[in-house]
């Protein structure tokens, strides 16, 4: 269950012993958001955390390989899970930045794609870049800088360890609690992380379904 | 794969240090560089005072007890018999009963009621007091002195002989020592003590046998300054006369072979004079008084016996001279006096703002808390009073006059935690007008007064390690009561902000310099600020309509996140409160840093 920034944070003040409220801890509640901000954005690119997927499917624009669509969610190239042209069930290599001229791509026909910064809040380009059809993929993508009252889509349990441990790691005080906390940390994301495998997933993706009559062609 | 913190084993160990400040005997001391002072000293103690049991606690308050109703000033004020006798500027004089129900006991009707009909006083600036033989003797050094006796009959004190005043001095000081009564500040003969006949208050030189008053000329005795009498009081066996800076101590009762009663001079003091009569106040052991220097003590030695001089107030005479040097001789002689508060044992000397009484905002009190026995002497300041005069009960209670009004000070075993209750009320936002006064009428008791505005600062700190930079952590502190507050830090000498250019008119501009009015509270700029209350304030629900939540209160033994990075901190503590408050402690967790600030 996801809860707010702020639940969070006042779970991380009462581990650390500080008086809890809203408001109460003028100096240390600011500083807890930010490492509890900090703590999602490293942990947000630990994984493909299923919570943070997205799928899109989008047609092309034809002319600068974008795709037409507002994907300003996905904040960052590499948050591109896999792009896959119309149809196809393997994604589109990276485009080589040596040895191969972007140009030598025959038009009309979507071969790579590559990062871009022309347009914003579009981060990727299929080359060629006049090709067209729908292109389909997995992004995930970030919030941004989570306030007090927004919900922040990543384990509780893992946030409020890792945040006591990082500002109790500061205080110099009570090592052997410093270090409980940085191990429950470490536990919790190993759990998660565990938990990401746990799950069904075929070894042959791409196969088609198995026929269950015959059909013939002309030869 | 790699466990999410990295997975190492850090080497860590304790680095948090704690500090606390329970120890603020001190005082006040405005003398030593705040960069140098131990922290028991506070550098700014306005409006509290050390209590008994070692903590920092906000003054009482006042409530109203009496008003006369007649629109004058009292002048001054005794307590004689049950009552509180005040005299007014148009020379009448009231007494007040302990209901606060005030009648007039001495004016034109009352006067010519008395053989040869006279008239009562006329008007005045200054009265004193003195009791002799169960009668209360006063006099203004304008008119004739009189004497009230116990059934509050006025009379003036006269020969009992022959019935006639036209011998009794007019003088504007008077005193009983032993069997006499003690006639000074004569506007004819200003160094000269007029001393009444053994066991009589009326016959004085002049008067018939049997007679052996005599006046003494004391302005020989006097090197420095002028041979005005101020101050004429008794301490224990001795007669102290003082002088602008020059005390005598004089013995009376010694009389020559003819009969003829022969004062002696035993010591002078030098350097220990008075600003005037109002201004001294009898302990017991010691014996209290205030010149332009400071303020003295005069005890008796163990074992020798002579009387020697003490200055009491070394560490808050600049902030005494600064009070006292805008004033002129006749303000000091008239508009200064001090009163001792017993049940605490607090000495409280106050001088207006100004020469002209009808200008100054107020009167600014000086508090020593001295206990001698318990080596208490810590001083602090009252503000936000406008008193004329104080007065003393046979009980310990205090009261204070202003305008037509007598008020009662509050103690510890009746406290008042807000000025002028039953008289004005805050608005509902708890400010009041900024000449301290209220809005009237009230209407509870209980929701009446003006909260006490009250500041506590203390010196700065380098926790013993000056060039070491500190990461404050954490604060606590031991507060009893349930008045709000607010905890400041400042650090690094940030203190003022530099950038005031000055107050500006009440539509936010400034001069055409770009420059606002000079100020004596210019902004502050703590770098940390909290708002606290005290550990017996009730939680939400409780006071509701008066706080909403419960607020950060210091009986929570949990940490309140306190994070700053300093080489000198300093702390302080203001609040204006009309509940009880008394600081115990204060502590910080604190880590040491590195030279790199």
């Amino acid at each position: 269950m996801f809860v707010t920034l702020n639940e969070i944070v006042q779970d991380i003040i009462i581990l650390l012993s500080q008086a809890a409220g809203t408001g109460t801890q003028r100096y240390s509640q600011p500083r807890i958001e930010l490492i509890v901000n900090n703590l999602f954005d490293q942990l947000y690119a630990r994984q493909w955390w299923p919570d943070l997927m997205e799928f899109y499917d989008l047609p092309l624009d034809g002319v600068n390989g974008l795709v037409v669509g507002d994907i300003s969610a996905v904040k960052r190239w590499q948050d591109l899970h896999g792009v896959f042209y119309d149809g196809s069930d393997k994604p589109l290599p990276i485009l080589p930045m040596t040895n191969y001229n972007p140009n030598s791509v025959s038009a009309g026909s979507a071969m790579y794609i590559s990062p871009q910064n022309a347009v914003a809040d579009k981060v990727f380009r299929v080359w060629s870049k006049t090709a067209i059809g729908n292109v389909q993929f997995w992004a995930r993508l970030h919030p941004g800088r989570y306030t007090a009252n927004q919900t922040v889509k990543f384990d509780r349990t893992a946030l409020v360890l890792g945040g006591a441990w990082a500002y109790a790691e500061d205080d110099g005080s009570n090592p052997g609690a410093t270090q409980k906390f940085q191990n429950m940390f470490d536990s919790r994301m190993n759990i998660l992380e565990n938990e990401l495998k746990d799950k069904p997933f075929t070894t042959r993706p791409g196969m088609s379904q198995i026929p269950s009559q015959w059909s013939s062609h002309n030869a | 794969m790699r466990s999410a913190s990295g997975g190492q084993i850090t080497r860590r160990k304790e680095t948090l240090k704690p500090t606390t400040i329970r120890d603020f005997s001190g005082g006040l001391n405005v003398i030593d560089s705040e960069l140098n002072l131990n922290s028991r000293f506070s550098v700014i103690l306005r409006n509290m005072f050390l209590g008994s049991d070692g903590s920092l606690q906000v003054r009482y308050g006042t409530e109203i007890f009496a008003q006369l109703g007649n629109g004058r000033e009292i002048i001054n004020m005794s307590y004689y018999r049950r009552f509180l006798i005040a005299v007014c500027d148009d020379g009448t004089i009231w007494a007040n009963d302990s209901a606060g129900n005030s009648v007039v006991i001495w004016d034109d009707s009352q006067a010519q009621t008395l053989p040869n009909a006279p008239n009562a006083w006329g008007t005045l600036d200054f009265v004193t007091f003195a009791q002799f033989k169960g009668f209360l003797l006063a006099t203004n050094g304008i008119d004739k002195p009189v004497i009230v006796d116990e059934n509050l009959r006025v009379d003036y004190l006269n020969d009992l002989g022959t019935g006639s005043n036209v011998n009794t001095p007019i003088g504007r000081l008077i005193t009983r020592h032993q069997d006499y009564v003690i006639i000074a500040g004569d506007p004819l003969a200003p160094g000269v003590l007029h001393i009444s006949a053994r066991g009589t208050s009326g016959t004085y030189l002049g008067d018939p046998d049997p007679n052996d008053a005599v006046d003494f000329d004391l302005s020989a005795f006097v090197n420095e300054g002028t041979p005005d009498i101020r101050a004429i009081s008794s301490f224990r066996d001795k007669l102290t006369v003082q002088f602008s800076s020059t005390t005598l101590i004089v013995t009376l009762g010694t009389y020559d072979a003819d009969g003829n009663h022969t004062p002696l001079v035993e010591d002078t003091i030098a350097e220990h004079g008075s600003l005037g009569q109002r201004v001294l106040q009898d302990l017991g052991d010691d014996f209290l008084g205030a010149d332009r220097a400071g303020v003295s003590a005069i005890s008796r030695a163990l074992f020798t016996g002579s009387i020697q001089p003490e200055r009491l107030s070394q560490l808050v005479d600049p902030s005494i001279q600064r009070a006292l040097g805008n004033l002129s001789e006749l303000a000091l002689q008239n508009n200064t006096f001090a009163i001792y508060e017993r049940l605490d044992g607090i000495y409280m000397l106050f001088a207006p703002t100004d020469s002209d009484w009808d200008v100054a905002w107020q009167t600014k009190g000086f508090a020593f808390r001295y206990v001698p026995k318990l080596k208490l002497k810590a001083w602090s300041e009252f503000t936000h009073w406008k008193w004329r005069c104080a007065a003393r009960s046979q009980d310990g209670r205090i009261f204070f006059a202003r305008d037509d009004k007598i008020y009662r000070y509050g103690s510890s075993q009746e406290p008042l935690y807000a000025d002028y209750m039953g008289e004005v009320e805050e608005f509902s936002d708890g400010t009041y007008f900024t000449d301290n006064t209220g809005w009237t009428p009230v209407v509870s008791f209980a929701q009446s007064g003006l909260g006490i505005p009250f500041t506590w600062e203390l010196p700065w700190a380098d926790f013993d390690q000056r060039m070491l930079s500190k990461m404050l952590k954490y604060l606590k502190l031991d507060v009893i009561g349930r008045g709000r507050f607010t905890v400041e830090t400042f650090i690094d000498n940030t203190y003022e902000d530099r950038e005031f250019t000055g107050q500006e008119f009440l539509d936010d501009t400034l001069f055409d310099d770009g420059f606002g009015f000079v100020t004596d509270d210019p902004p502050l700029l703590p770098e940390l600020s909290m708002e606290f209350v005290g550990g017996d304030a009730l939680g939400f629900g409780s006071d509701f309509g008066q706080y909403f939540g419960s607020g950060r209160t210091t009986r929570e033994e949990l940490l309140y996140a306190w994070t700053t990075k300093a080489n000198l901190v300093k702390m302080r503590v203001s609040g204006r409160s009309r509940e009880p408050l008394r600081f115990v402690s204060l502590s910080l967790l604190y880590q040491n840093g590195t030279i790199r600030r």
